[in-house]
């Protein structure tokens, strides 16, 4: 009995402060204890995501493969990139393309079968492992990029 | 009396001590995989009885350099086999890191070469496997990317490497291949199978490759 009102009382001042904070969530030490909880949530599905869709050729440390597939290892965290990095997860991409000074010139596939949830699980993960620090990157944000992609 | 019985206890001793050794000695070898063959011949009025250990057969491909690829290539080599084809989108990336590896760790040792099968020949030209190997960022004489006739790869690589390679329309990319590497002696005989996929597996196959390596010395 005493450990349930415990637990409503975890509950309850979880939600509390999950709702004070109000940030964009783009630098992950200003994230509120809420927000915190759901970029961990988020990171753990996208890794299992990103192993499942991603990691055979991106590797799983992300470093790609030599000049043939990029790496995923420091991806700019400017909007614009947060947009083109989710239409490419969604709709693939093809021919020339510079990452890191590198230039790549092949192909990868189109995951149409992805939710917008699972886009931003796996652009969670991705975007706040290795030397990517972009924040939580939420389904609503997935939907509004998707709608403008090019 | 007793002297002598000591004596032949010690012998008897170094005997076991040294057969011991030698039993050890050749366990360490790595095992030479493949179904045997028993071949009967007469010599004389005997009759004696042959076994043949599983060999790679004889095979012509063209690597991207456009050479010709022969058994004579790696002749008095060591290599490791696999096959892949070059817009696989499933295990191949995975598995031509792993590759890498083994390339970067034998690069300067020309007793080591390596040998990829493309199983999509049709689309794998020697242009496409130029440019996958020159992206890939490695030298042709040490790692031979080849192509050629679609059912001698099958073939050779169900018969010979004993792995599983063919078309499949079901199949992410239309074909089903194993992610293996095949370990293969100076003499042709497959010495190891690994996945070329885990880490580990070609941790253990760089260690066997060193193993090989010094086998083919003593033999010297």
């Amino acid at each position: 009995m005493k450990s349930r009102k415990l637990l409503a009382c975890i509950v309850l001042l979880g939600s509390l402060v999950s709702c004070s904070g109000n940030n964009d969530g783009s630098r992950n030490s200003q994230l509120s204890f809420g927000q915190k909880i759901k970029l961990k949530q988020y990171k753990v599905q996208g890794e299992l995501l990103y192993a499942q869709h991603c990691g055979n050729c991106h590797q799983p440390d992300g470093s790609g493969l030599g000049k043939l597939i990029p790496p995923l290892t420091s991806i700019a965290s400017g909007q614009d990139n947060r947009n083109k990095t989710i239409c490419t997860i969604k709709y693939g991409v093809e021919g020339p393309l510079v990452v890191e000074g590198t230039q790549y010139d092949g192909k990868m596939p189109a995951n149409l079968q992805l939710t917008n949830l699972e886009i931003a699980e796996i652009l969670t993960f991705v975007g706040n492992s290795w030397d990517n620090s972009i924040g939580i990157v939420r389904s609503s944000e997935v939907e509004e990029s998707l709608a403008n992609c090019q | 009396m007793i002297n002598k019985t000591l004596t032949g206890l010690l012998l008897g001793w170094v005997v076991l001590i040294c057969f011991a050794c030698s039993s050890s000695q050749s366990e360490d070898k790595l095992p030479i995989l493949g179904r045997q063959q028993i071949v009967e011949r007469t010599e004389g009025a005997q009759t004696l009885y042959d076994t043949i250990p599983h060999t790679v057969a004889d095979f012509s491909f063209v690597d991207q350099d456009s050479s010709i690829i022969t058994n004579e290539t790696f002749e008095g080599k060591v290599y490791v086999s696999d096959f892949f084809f070059t817009s696989c989108p499933t295990i191949c990336p995975l598995m031509k890191k792993q590759m890498l590896r083994v390339y970067d760790r034998f690069l300067n040792d020309d007793r080591v070469g390596i040998l990829s099968h493309t199983i999509d020949p049709s689309y794998d030209n020697v242009e496409i496997l130029k440019k996958y190997s020159e992206r890939l960022g490695v030298k042709s004489s040490k790692w031979h990317f080849v192509t050629g006739n679609e059912d001698d790869i099958f073939t050779i690589g169900e018969k010979s490497y004993m792995v599983t390679a063919g078309a499949d329309e079901s199949a992410p990319g239309g074909y089903i291949h194993s992610g293996a590497f095949l370990l293969v002696d100076t003499k042709k005989r497959i010495r190891g199978v690994y996945d070329g996929t885990i880490e580990e597996e070609v941790e253990v196959l760089m260690n066997d490759i060193e193993r090989l390596l010094k086998e083919g010395e003593n033999e010297k």
